[in-house]
């Protein structure tokens, strides 16, 4: 349902993705995986079009089982350009993006945090499922409804940052990082957590360091170097390649 | 006794006399007249107690620590030299008390004697003739006679025995004195540790906070009163100065009334409370004379354009120092708009459409949408080109934007008379009646500027309050916080950045509007950078985004400075002092914003009274706020725990 093709995408005139090319289908959990400085993050701030892409293409496929409809004026089931977006309304398209380092709002409430996360909504009844739905994820997001963002635990920010990304019912949930940062015990939470959410339905891409952990909840991965894709294939593939072993699993 | 104590008690008088000296470099024993030395003698014994008090609890180890505030009796375990036995825990009121008196009196000593050798140095100069007033021009015969409390004439005539000079001394070390008793027989009376003791203390602090309550709520009423005593002719309370007496009563009444406001509780009691303050606030316009009216009139003006730059500012987080753009251009819309003759390029323009420049084009409340519109318009003007710069370099072009439209004022000559200004601007009337028909007799006519400043303020701070709490608030919030991921998660940073521009700009058109007809002429300069910094200083030492702050800054800013008219001069420093001091003792302001949400609902109350309900925000739907009181045990632990 989300396909980039030869996307290039540059910080001034450093070339940060070469050409990245990928594709996750509708239900998968598609992780990309790839040391510091690789272009992960690049791929997805460029896929939500927080980054602009200076060429190749975005496709996000309307047909997609979600919401609401595309953009007026546009046939449905035609693919739609996100690289060509600004990214408030590759947001309203259902490109959910959990960024790195979590960026919640540290000064509103986690009520307001959540809320924000629905901001491109107006269906009442639609939120107040979404939110009872994520208050059943993370239990512990609404003992402190009424607390600041920035006071909770880093734990409980992750899961306010995948709450929030949660609330907009998004089609397909970019996940940056979840793990980063966290006590091992909660790593392992987390990921449960993200399994559970793909259970439910929803498509993820999950870009991760941990490259163990997430190769065992992916279906699919895609290995990153220096802006490049250099290997891709299922993830059980990339979990017995020696190449991957050696590189990112640190056997 | 040690030498660093002995240090600490020097310090505290030094501290004490600097303030003191800035007090009497400024002129104010001069204006306080024969009160002068009791008052500076009480401002001292204020400070040594504010000192003292902090001393005696401990926090810098001055005293060999008695019983901790905090029941930590384990606090100072680490400390080198100290070994704490029992008998130290225990409150010990002679041992810390007889200190205190010690470091009181040598701090009152140390005061009193500085300020004895500058007011002989002084007196002196002027009675031998020295003149020190081009570089000290407050230090006049009539200020230091005050300071010294004797006649002008002993000062010019060096005629003031030397004993008036010890007694100084000895004020200030009776201030001290003062200052440790008090602080000593605070201690004596509160042991903190018999059971029985605990409990009185519990009843008398709960009959405490209620007696506080009402007595703060009553306040305002009370003052409001009293002013309107004071306004009957004949009456008087302090001699000549009744009318500064009057205004800074009035600036403390407003202030009470917000606070007022805030001790009232939800429920009958404000709905009993709120509208009867509301009523007092509007009753004030009669009761004041001219003269107090147009300050307020200015203050509530300053309030409008406070509120405006803190939907730009504390909202959406977008620092802009050319505000006083937008007030310039609310206020020439209205002066084009109502005194089109005082305009040469527009009175031809009408002769041109055969319209009569003589008359005005639109009255003051059809004006008014138009003022609010072109100041909006100008929002959106400037924000186009700042879109994408954050921090310092958009607060540099706002900057360069409020002193082009200034500019633009002085220069363009045949539209706005350059320095000349444009004068006969006419006077807001109500349903076709002229102003000058009411304005007579029951209310003046800055009296009915006040009440027109006071009922917009009222109209702008509700609306900046229900945008604080709304979508288009929540998603200022966002943006300020993190452009990027606010835009990740669907706001259109374009829309919403120009939306805060443009309806802060349209309070500021406003505020331009009422104060152009409040001024009747206005000229260029009466919107300089100094406009911009005033309503940034203002909604800085009120607390940025809580309108109840802002009005209490601009109270503070634009209300004191006119009570202290003698120091005009010195306002600047003032305003300097006042933010250093504020940001010390209050880094968010004197009223911080409420956006700090777990403070909602006063949190030591809820404390008092278990099982009160969680405060619950009503922003999604009525079955989160059911879910949050069902979570709201836990939240309580987590709370309590969060208290420790």
């Amino acid at each position: 349902m989300l396909i980039l093709d030869t996307v290039h995408t540059y910080y001034g005139h450093i070339h940060a993705l070469k050409g990245i090319s990928l594709t996750v289908n509708q239900g998968e959990i598609v992780t990309l995986i790839g040391s510091n400085g690789a272009g992960k993050t690049t791929t997805l701030n460029t896929i939500s079009g927080v980054l602009p892409a200076r060429a190749g293409a975005i496709y996000l496929q309307e047909n997609a089982l979600g919401h609401g409809p595309g953009p007026s004026g546009r046939d449905s089931g035609s693919d739609i350009r996100l690289d060509q977006l600004p990214a408030h309304q590759v947001a309203r398209l259902g490109v959910s993006q959990s960024p790195e380092g979590r960026k919640i709002f540290a000064r509103l409430s986690v009520q307001e945090n959540l809320a924000m996360g629905a901001f491109a909504r107006a269906d009442a009844d639609g939120i107040r499922q979404d939110l009872e739905r994520v208050f059943q994820l993370f239990p512990r997001l609404q003992e402190r409804l009424s607390q600041p963002g920035g006071t909770l635990s880093g734990g409980e920010q992750q899961m306010l940052a995948i709450g929030r990304a949660l609330m907009s019912r998004p089609r397909i949930l970019l996940l940056d990082e979840p793990s980063m940062g966290l006590a091992p015990i909660l790593v392992q939470q987390i990921f449960q957590i993200i399994r559970e959410i793909n259970g439910q339905g929803m498509t993820i891409l999950l870009v991760e360091q941990n490259a163990q952990a997430a190769l065992h909840i992916a279906n699919r991965g895609y290995v990153l170097e220096t802006g490049n894709i250099v290997l891709s294939g299922n993830a059980e593939e990339l979990l017995a390649n020696p190449l991957v072993a050696e590189a990112y699993l640190g056997i | 006794m040690t030498p660093i104590r002995a240090n600490g008690a020097i310090r505290n008088g030094l501290i004490a006399f600097a303030f003191l000296g800035y007090l009497i470099l400024i002129g104010i024993p001069g204006r306080i007249g024969g009160a002068a030395l009791p008052v500076l003698a009480l401002v001292a014994a204020l400070f040594f107690w504010v000192r003292l008090r902090r001393d005696a609890s401990g926090t810098d180890g001055s005293f060999p620590q008695t019983a901790s505030p905090t029941g930590k009796p384990g606090w100072e375990i680490g400390a080198p030299g100290h070994t704490v036995s029992q008998e130290q825990v225990m409150p010990l009121p002679g041992a810390g008390g007889a200190l205190a008196i010690r470091s009181g009196l040598l701090a009152g000593i140390t005061t009193g004697l500085l300020i004895a050798i500058v007011s002989f140095a002084f007196a002196s100069a002027i009675g031998s003739g020295a003149s020190i007033q081009p570089v000290l021009d407050k230090i006049v015969p009539v200020n230091v006679a005050a300071l010294i409390g004797v006649s002008p004439g002993q000062i010019a005539n060096d005629e003031v025995p030397t004993l008036r000079y010890l007694l100084l001394v000895l004020i200030f070390t009776a201030a001290g004195l003062l200052a440790a008793l008090a602080v000593v027989a605070a201690r004596v009376r509160n042991p903190q540790k018999a059971p029985v003791a605990r409990l009185s203390k519990s009843l008398d602090s709960q009959l405490y906070r209620t007696v506080a309550r009402f007595t703060g709520i009553l306040l305002p009423f009370l003052l409001l009163a009293y002013i309107a005593w004071l306004g009957i002719p004949g009456v008087s309370a302090f001699g000549s100065n009744e009318g500064t007496v009057r205004l800074l009563l009035t600036l403390i009444a407003t202030g009470s009334g917000l606070f007022a406001l805030r001790l009232v509780r939800p429920g009958r009691e404000q709905n009993v409370v709120a509208p009867l303050l509301a009523l007092g606030a509007l009753t004030m316009p009669f009761i004041l004379d001219q003269f107090q009216n147009s300050v307020m009139g200015l203050v509530f003006i300053f309030v409008m354009m406070g509120l405006g730059l803190n939907i730009v500012v504390g909202y959406a987080g977008l620092l802009d120092l050319g505000y006083v753009a937008f007030f310039a251009i609310g206020a020439y819309t209205y002066a084009f708009l109502s005194a089109p003759f005082s305009s040469p390029y527009i009175s031809s323009l009408l002769n041109l459409l055969a319209i009569s420049p003589e008359i005005p084009l639109l009255g003051y409340w059809t004006a008014l949408p138009v003022a609010m519109l072109t100041a909006a318009i100008g929002g959106i003007l400037l924000g186009i080109p700042v879109l994408r710069l954050r921090g310092d370099y958009l607060a540099i072009v706002t900057l360069g934007f409020g002193e082009i439209i200034r500019l633009f004022m002085l220069n363009l000559g045949e539209l706005t008379n350059g320095p000349r200004g444009i004068l006969e601007i006419s006077q807001p009337g109500l349903f076709g009646l002229a102003p000058q028909s009411f304005s007579s007799g029951f209310l003046s006519s800055q009296g009915w500027i006040f009440l027109l400043a006071l009922i917009s303020s009222a109209l702008v701070a509700f609306v900046a309050i229900r945008l604080n709490d709304s979508r288009l608030g929540r998603a200022w919030f966002a943006m300020q916080e993190d452009e990027d991921v606010a835009e990740a998660t669907g706001v259109h940073l374009v829309r919403t950045k120009l939306l805060a521009f443009a309806i802060g700009a349209t309070f500021a058109g406003m505020a331009g509007q009422l104060y152009a007809s409040r001024q009747i002429n206005i000229f260029p300069e009466n919107f300089s950078l100094f406009v911009s910094i005033d309503a940034l200083a203002l909604i800085i030492v009120g607390g940025i985004g809580s309108p109840a702050g802002i009005v209490l800054g601009a109270l503070a800013l634009k209300g004191l400075p006119e009570v202290l008219r003698g120091v005009d001069e010195y306002r600047i420093v003032t305003f300097a002092a006042l933010l250093v001091i504020m940001m010390i003792v209050r880094p968010a302001g004197i009223l911080p914003s409420a956006r700090r949400r777990t403070q909602v609902a006063a949190p030591d109350e809820q404390a008092l009274t278990p099982g009160a309900e969680e405060p619950v925000a009503k922003e999604l739907d009525g079955d989160t706020a059911r879910q949050a009181q069902a979570a709201s045990p836990q939240s309580e632990a987590v709370r309590d725990k969060e208290d420790q």
